[in-house]
């Protein structure tokens, strides 16, 4: 009897199958939502003419079927939001197609790596697996070699002929990485999976920066996310946001009060309760391996991690206290006593601008604003961009703190990285680098706004504004991240190119290039000395000159009479001429003249010559030919 | 489902020998590639993390890959530094490193049932 009521109860509690069939059709609508989008994304791949881009980057050749492909999984995401529960492969789903729409567009339509950063990093790979060797005179790369001994070690043992077979698919390779430990962050912050799948989105959607190609800062950023991870999920009790109670004591007692309590009372994280002592060992363990080797592989990453750590024990949020001493004695061990052959060069670039914040800044940021008008554009809009999405954040912020959400952490988390803009303007990158470090806790924080405690009476609104947030998003990555696509790709002429270079050219020889944007040093790397005819004196000369190309020439047989022997070869492509006008280097054209003025001088002869690239050797004394 | 303690073992056991035989036959395949890949960038550290039994396969999986990225590292980084370099032997290091992890998991396994009944 029991067991009919029970089944009576349970088939009142059942929804109408009228609901049940509505919720059918509208999951088939938003998949077959998604799948056109991916249909229309594949489509648009093939109507991409790279020849036709102009400075404003991949956004000046995308079909408009790109954008409507971006708009329908929008759309499909955000309408799958609103059942997640029932529809939570449909939202995975989306997110996954999202990485791949937004990553996977240049390995695909571009048939060589971008990035001549990246063909650098497999010379490097290939230096080590040819002579076993780590070589720190060479350059800083031998420093801190740890991606490089890896991605030697990989490419050896999958029996491939060179790294760059690999370097290709890095960008989608990392963005698919990094989703886990994203996932665990964001799912230790909130319980609300609509919130977790919002601050992926975000995530993946403001990633502009590019610094997920094949490189150690690639592999370092998903090392520096699980350990955060790691030490979010089991080691922090994050706080509440709110503002410090007023001291009704004095202030020096009530200062001094709150850091005995916080030298005194560890705070143990829910989590961290429920594991046995093994575990706990087994986790830290595996957090300073992590460690260990995040240090031995990139410069910037082992002191983004120690700010971190630091932040969450200095503000209370953490019981393991000693982990930033420990990722500081590694650091510092590695730099001491692995790194020397760098510092002694550098110490006064590693440490002269420690505190100049304006210069650090500057150098970051204003300098940027040059080149070509439309790559000012693209300054200009990365600027904006990073602003909203920091924007944004804030908002999130607000309105977590008046949510009183548990977020003290993660806000610290998204704060920190900001003081390496105190001490190192790092190439001019380091905003760059910040911007990526704080990305995910800024996500997470813009996730607040749109998360599942908006009052369901506004869940149209909530939803029509996230999908135009999105959309906003999602554009203005594409200009950010593409921005300098002319600029960073390879065609198959730069490649074929440079790789005669390497046929005609014998161990020892000069190789010169117009300047220093082509798929070189991917292979023997400390074979060849390298020159670059655009960072010369007489092409700075040149420049002031209205363009006069004698005395540029001059100095070029004088580099290239240097090679003895071996040779020298001088390498002009079309990479280097998009470059050096891209970002304003020399004036539009200025590249060319050269070419032509080293084609007309008889003191050189063309040894290759196509449309993407031609090289040149010095002419023998009386020779004709 | 039939379980049984060093099913993980034997497992890592085999795919270590298919590896090993594609790469000391010098066989070049997408095969290779993608089995090699897969291998070097879950298994070394999997077979660890699975020590500690944390029951979330996502952060498992995290943990292991990173894991794995350390041990692909540094073990070779090791044999670079000490001027003895070779991927064969970065390759035998490895797997030994695993077998050892997923070998430890298995006598713990093995001796659990005994102690339960004990």
């Amino acid at each position: 009897m029991a067991n009919v009521a029970g089944v009576a109860g349970e088939a009142e509690r059942r929804p109408p199958a009228e609901v049940v069939m509505r919720s059918m059709r509208t999951y088939l609508a938003l998949s077959m939502l998604t799948a056109g989008g991916v249909f229309l994304w594949a489509i648009s791949l093939t109507e991409i003419d790279l020849r036709r881009m102009n400075d404003l980057g991949l956004v000046s050749v995308l079909p408009g079927k790109t954008y409507l492909a971006l708009a329908l999984v929008t759309i499909s995401f955000c309408l799958s939001l609103r059942e997640i529960e029932a529809r939570k492969p449909l939202v995975v789903a989306n997110v996954l197609v999202l990485i791949l729409m937004l990553y996977a567009i240049t390995p695909i339509v571009e048939h060589e790596p971008k990035l001549a950063a990246a063909w650098r990093h497999a010379g490097v790979i290939e230096q080590i697996t040819r002579t076993g060797h780590i070589d720190p005179r060479i350059d800083a790369y031998f420093d801190w070699p740890g991606f490089f001994i890896a991605g030697a070690f990989v490419t050896k043992a999958a029996g491939l002929g060179s790294a760059i077979t690999l370097a290709r698919w890095g960008p989608i390779f990392f963005n698919f990485l990094f989703l886990l430990p994203l996932l665990v962050i964001f799912r230790t912050a909130t319980r609300d999976e609509r919130a977790v799948w919002i601050a992926v989105w975000f995530f993946y959607a403001a990633n502009w920066v590019g610094q997920d190609y094949f490189s150690p800062q690639a592999l370092s950023f998903f090392l520096y996310l699980t350990v955060l991870a790691l030490m979010l999920r089991w080691f922090v009790r994050s706080g509440h946001l709110r503002l410090p109670a007023r001291p009704s004591i004095p202030k020096a007692a009530w200062v001094v009060g709150t850091v005995r309590s916080a030298v005194h009372k560890p705070p143990v994280a829910p989590a961290e309760r429920e594991l046995l002592p093994g575990q706990r060992v087994g986790l830290m363990l595996v957090a300073i391996i992590i460690l260990a080797v995040v240090a031995a592989m990139h410069q910037l990453t082992p002191f983004t991690i120690l700010l971190a750590l630091a932040a969450l024990v200095l503000a209370n949020q953490t019981s393991a206290r000693g982990l930033p001493l420990v990722a500081a004695v590694l650091t510092g061990a590695w730099i001491t006593f692995m790194a020397t052959a760098y510092l002694k060069g550098h110490l006064s670039t590693v440490t002269g601008k420690i505190g100049h914040l304006e210069e650090n800044v500057q150098s970051n940021v204003g300098s940027r604003l040059s080149g070509s008008p439309e790559h000012r554009e693209v300054a200009r809009e990365r600027l904006l961009f990073s602003a909203s999405v920091w924007g944004l954040s804030l908002l999130g912020a607000v309105r977590a703190f008046k949510d009183h959400r548990p977020y003290a952490a993660y806000l610290l988390l998204a704060a920190s990285p900001f003081a390496l803009v105190f001490l190192q303007p790092y190439g001019g990158e380091v905003v760059l680098r910040v911007y990526l470090f704080a990305l995910p806790f800024v996500a997470l924080l813009a996730s607040s706004l749109f998360d599942s405690t908006t009052a369901s009476t506004r869940a149209w609104l909530r939803t029509t504004v996230l999908i135009l947030v999105s959309a906003g998003l999602l554009g203005g990555n594409l200009i950010a991240r593409y921005g300098n696509e002319r600029l960073e790709y390879f065609t198959r002429g730069d490649v074929a190119a440079t790789r005669e270079l390497y046929r005609l050219a014998r161990p020892g020889a000069v190789l010169v290039a117009g300047a220093r944007n082509l798929p070189w040093k991917f292979k023997e790397y400390d074979e060849f000395k390298y020159r670059i005819v655009a960072e010369s004196e007489a092409w700075k000369r040149a420049e002031r000159t209205n363009g006069n190309m004698r005395p540029v020439l001059k100095e070029v047989e004088a580099i290239m009479k240097s090679g003895g022997s071996a040779g020298s070869y001088l390498i002009v492509t079309r990479s280097q001429k998009a470059y050096l006008e891209g970002f304003g280097f020399a004036p539009r054209g200025s590249l060319s003249r050269f070419q032509q003025a080293v084609a007309d001088s008889p003191a050189f002869r063309s040894v290759y010559a196509k449309p993407d690239g031609v090289i040149f050797v010095l002419r023998k004394r009386g020779s004709r030919r | 489902m039939i379980r049984w303690p060093g099913r993980w073992f034997v497992t890592l056991f085999a795919a270590e020998g298919i590896i090993a035989i594609l790469f000391y036959a010098g066989v070049h395949s997408p095969v290779r590639v993608v089995g090699v890949l897969a291998f070097l960038l879950v298994c070394p550290g999997m077979a660890w993390i699975r020590l500690l039994r944390l029951a979330e396969p996502l952060t498992e999986v995290m943990l292991a890959i990173a894991l794995s990225v350390a041990i692909d590292a540094a073990l070779p980084g090791v044999l670079v530094y000490a001027g003895g370099w070779s991927a064969g032997g970065a390759l035998a290091a490895v797997f030994a490193l695993t077998l050892a992890g997923a070998a430890v998991e298995a006598v713990r396994d093995a001796r659990r049932p005994r102690r339960a009944a004990a």
